[in-house]
């Protein structure tokens, strides 16, 4: 097990320098350099050639690659172009919000697709298949933002049931309930193309294991149906799903930026959006290495699990 | 004839499909109301009609009219044109680049498979949007730009479908019997394994239409896809995120919407009837 492990952390390594490599290029393609927001009239030539010394510019792009990885590596990403503040710091505020949200999103995602995915394999072509198919087929054809838009439009602005956005009613209180209230519009608004996704894919998968010979087996050994089905052929078909959780990982976090944007989520997503309008260019670098670190963790941590769940692969 | 039994056989399961006929019949009707509608009608996406804003549906104006008095039926009309284009020629442009490298990666057994599939994990593992968001940027929000950056980023899929099935069919006897009657290795691949791994690349090809359509939907809902006063269905929609317009005058957001969730709905169907035709094995 552990030389499964130590294969599949370096398999990270080429991954991560990869990421790294391309998201420091990007930047570098942009047009205009960083020194011209900092020029002023009063500077001359010199002093302009000063900063861009000082800054690392006049090097070739490889070694300020370098460099910018080592300080990365440190913890230090620079300072935002828009609020001076270090990148660390604002990126820092941002996170906990998003985990809020993407993890529940992810949570009710799984359990509803999986649930009605099971549901629907189990009773083929009934009224609970085709709903299921229904659902997953506008899940994943509706555009999240949509979705929050039309459930603003019934439930915040009809109803008058939910808040239309934001974390939290008063910017000083922080009661569990009104997180809740807060979250209900985003999270469904986010989970209906995942658990669409889910839904299918636990479907096909229900549906392959129970043609396997060990269901006929238990079948035939005269267990009960639900030890039949959730005991034997749900493990099973367990499987693929927990390589598509991991492999959903970044569509959940772009789902995210925009959603965020819509509910005034005050995540990463939000200032994802907010950095692109205004170019602020180490704080997009910054949250795009916090994503992308966060995704290869999370596929690490999938891959685990699998080989905790099917004992073959271990080897 | 011979060789059109498959073919034949294909295009009966499709027909079969009835779900994914219908929605073939709706696209191509919807297409062909896209294209010929502004050579019929006299339609103007982009004239702000004077004292004529925020109008309701009605006699003069079908859809009713914009912030600045815009025909919204004409721009939800064009709106078609600008976001289907992107969608196929994005995803054109990555067919173009996975199905080529599939092939090379499913046919050498050396080096250059391992970099190739390291470089699909490296795209895969980004998050789409994030780096869309990037690139849009840098290269500056346009239509164009927009059909380059998906086209680019979303190759992976095909490369590692056609990789996959490249694997089975060069085992295939006729691929043999080519090798040993001295095809060359491009004539294997061009002639011999390609042909027979085709059939899903055209599965994917109609997903990634749509998944082109909802990402250029919705980087331009944020402001960061095709620009005003361009439309597309993503920025009309945009209009929405005005308070008193998602409140008051739900005209200028909702049809846009509902016809980009019917195409994208109906797209996948096609693929997913695609998916049956070209795939025996699958009971419909």
């Amino acid at each position: 097990m552990s030389k499964y492990i130590i294969k599949r952390i370096l398999v990270m390594i080429p991954v991560f320098f990869g990421m790294t490599a391309l998201v420091f290029f990007l930047s570098n393609m942009t047009p205009g350099s960083p020194v011209d927001a900092m020029i002023t009239p009063e500077m001359s030539v010199e002093d302009v050639e000063v900063l861009r010394h000082r800054m690392g510019l006049d090097q070739p792009v490889y070694v300020q690659y370098v460099k910018w990885l080592g300080r990365m590596l440190e913890g230090n990403l620079g300072n935002s172009y828009r609020t001076s503040n270090p990148v660390i710091k604002d990126i820092g505020e941002r996170v906990v919000p998003t985990l809020i949200l993407t993890l529940t999103v992810l949570a009710v995602g799984v359990v509803v697709g999986v649930t009605l995915g099971v549901l629907a394999a189990c009773r083929p072509y009934s009224i609970w298949d085709t709903l299921a198919s229904g659902l997953s087929f506008v899940g994943s054809g509706m555009p999240g933002f949509f979705i929050a838009l039309l459930l603003v439009y019934c439930f915040s602005v009809k109803l008058g049931w939910l808040p239309t956005g934001g974390m939290y009613s008063n910017a000083g209180t922080r009661a569990f309930g009104d997180l809740a209230r807060h979250m209900v519009l985003p999270t469904i608004s986010m989970a209906m193309a995942s658990a669409g996704n889910y839904i299918r894919q636990t479907r096909s998968a229900m549906l392959e294991v129970m043609g396997e010979e060990y269901v006929k087996m238990a079948r035939a050994k005269g267990m009960r149906e639900p030890v039949v089905l959730y005991v034997h052929a749900l493990r099973n078909a367990l499987l693929p799903i927990v390589t598509s959780i991991g492999m959903s990982v970044p569509g959940l976090v772009g789902g995210a930026v925009i959603i965020e944007q819509i509910f005034g989520w005050p995540g990463m997503g939000t200032l994802m959006v907010l950095s692109v309008t205004y170019r602020d260019y180490p704080v997009i670098m910054g949250i795009t290495m916090y994503i992308t670190i966060a995704v290869l963790f999370t596929n690490l941590v999938m891959d685990l699990l699998y080989a905790v769940l099917d004992p073959r692969i271990r080897n | 004839m011979k060789k059109n039994v498959f073919l034949r056989d294909a295009v009966g399961r499709f027909v079969r499909h009835r779900v994914a006929m219908v929605s073939l019949i709706i696209l191509v009707l919807e297409i062909l109301s896209i294209l010929l509608l502004p050579l019929i009608l006299d339609l103007d996406p982009f004239t702000s009609y004077p004292g004529q804003f925020n109008q309701a549906p009605g006699n003069r104006f079908l859809f009713g009219t914009d912030a600045v008095g815009r025909d919204i039926f004409s721009r939800i009309i064009y709106g078609g044109r600008v976001s289907l284009s992107v969608g196929f020629i994005a995803a054109s442009i990555s067919a173009l680049i996975g199905v080529p490298l599939g092939l090379i990666a499913g046919f050498y057994d050396n080096g250059v498979r391992g970099v190739i599939m390291r470089i699909v994990d490296i795209f895969m593992s980004f998050p789409a949007l994030v780096i869309q968001m990037v690139l849009v940027t840098v290269l500056g929000a346009s239509a164009r730009s927009l059909m380059l950056v998906l086209g680019f980023l979303g190759w992976t899929g095909y490369t590692r479908l056609v990789y996959s099935k490249v694997l089975s069919v060069k085992q295939e006897v006729y691929v043999e019997a080519a090798r040993s009657t001295g095809a060359t290795n491009l004539t294997q691949m061009v002639r011999y394994i390609l042909p027979n791994a085709m059939a899903p690349v055209f599965v994917t090809f109609s997903f990634a239409v749509a998944g082109n359509i909802l990402a250029e939907s919705g980087l331009s809902f944020l402001g960061l896809g095709v620009q005003l006063p361009t439309p597309t269905w993503g920025n009309m929609i945009r209009d929405a995120q005005t308070l008193s317009t998602l409140m008051y005058r739900p005209w200028m957001w909702i049809p846009a919407g509902v016809v980009l969730v019917a195409t994208v709905v109906c797209i996948n169907f096609v693929g997913d009837g695609l998916r049956a035709a070209l795939d025996p094995k699958i009971k419909i």
